[in-house]
């Protein structure tokens, strides 16, 4: 049988209905409440803080219109992720490589990039090295994904 | 066109599929306006956090399918959830003005946007205290007690344990339990009609 303890932070946490109690502890809690009188004054103060929440239903109006705004986002383009849009989409040391991939590919360019602009430097020419870095650095574009 | 599983209507999505994604907005929009009112505190930050969470499904279509194949095949329900979710807590982060304008109001007046009313006084006085929670309890309560999701659900949702869950809900419980004492009567006093009224 549950412990009262445990009955309580159930009550605690979730409130006085069975159906918001973890599925695993039903029975067991059921069975406590049957058969004790303090499980069961536990349970109403739960009740009563559940009932006055119980009233704080949203009128939620959706006045967005579903199809307009699905239209108006599928409108933005796709873009395949090629981490894991490709070939190293499987498991193991594919999904290393799929996050890894385009880690190696932003170290590569700023390696590159960084090499240029030393070796741009080597004139001491400030402006001409400005120039030089702007240069590089316009086709270079880092997309960072969001984690999820 | 409302056939399909979430899943199958993202794969669809994915491939360019309008029509499969404006099912996927019809069938949630409603669901998650409401959990993003409650967790926000805020109807008009609702909107647009709403809008931001499916032009962020829109854009994770192509990659759906090999991503949950990496993922363990993450559920779409419990993924768009948690980006609902961050969005809303992040918000919540940023300097906020009064806090959930719309409890005491009537009605909106806005032209577009969700009209979002308190049904009654209690109703706004338990959704102004809603609001005063920390942004993780307010997540945590609302899943479990209004958005009917399950512990485990709420706690993958959340990205925490069940008991961190659980110490949440606690928390949150009890906070509103102080705030709205004098709504919740002592057991044995009058029923709370009377003590409302």
């Amino acid at each position: 049988m549950m412990s009262l303890d445990r009955l309580k932070t159930l009550l605690d946490a979730y409130g006085a209905d069975p159906n918001r109690w973890p599925e695993a502890e039903r029975a067991g809690a059921r069975e406590l409440l049957a058969s004790s009188a303090e499980a069961r004054a536990h349970a109403g103060e739960a009740r009563l803080l559940d009932s006055v929440l119980a009233q704080a239903a949203l009128r939620a109006e959706v006045q967005i219109d579903a199809a307009v705004l699905a239209s108006r986002i599928a409108q933005t383009p796709q873009r395949r992720d090629i981490a894991t849009g490709g070939r190293w989409r499987s498991s193991g040391a594919g999904a290393w490589f799929a996050f890894g991939w385009p880690n190696f590919a932003a170290l590569a360019a700023a390696g590159v990039v960084g090499f240029l602009v030393g070796w741009s430097n080597l004139d001491n020419s400030a402006a001409a090295a400005n120039r030089d870095l702007i240069d590089l650095m316009a086709p270079v574009t880092v997309i960072e994904e969001p984690l999820w | 066109m409302r056939d399909g599983s979430d899943d199958e209507l993202m794969r669809r999505a994915g491939r360019g599929d309008n029509a499969a994604f404006a099912a996927l907005v019809a069938r949630h929009l409603p669901r998650a306006t409401a959990l993003a009112t409650r967790v926000s505190g805020s109807r008009s930050d609702a909107e647009e956090i709403v809008q931001e969470a499916f032009l962020r499904t829109w854009m994770k279509a192509p990659d759906w399918e090999s991503q949950t194949a990496i993922a363990g095949g993450a559920r779409f329900t419990t993924w768009f959830t948690r980006v609902l979710v961050n969005l809303c807590i992040d918000r919540r982060r940023r300097p906020q003005p009064a806090p959930l304008e719309a409890a005491a109001e009537v009605a909106s007046t806005a032209p577009e946007g969700l009209e979002v009313v308190a049904r009654n006084e209690t109703s706004a006085r338990v959704l102004a205290a809603l609001a005063e929670l920390p942004a993780r309890q307010r997540a945590a309560l609302t899943l479990c007690h209004w958005d009917g999701r399950s512990n485990i659900e709420a706690a993958e949702i959340l990205e925490i344990s069940v008991g961190a869950l659980e110490s949440l809900l606690v928390r949150a419980r009890r906070t509103l339990r102080v705030a709205l004492a004098d709504l919740v009567p002592d057991q044995g006093s009058p029923p709370l009609k009377r003590k409302l009224s």
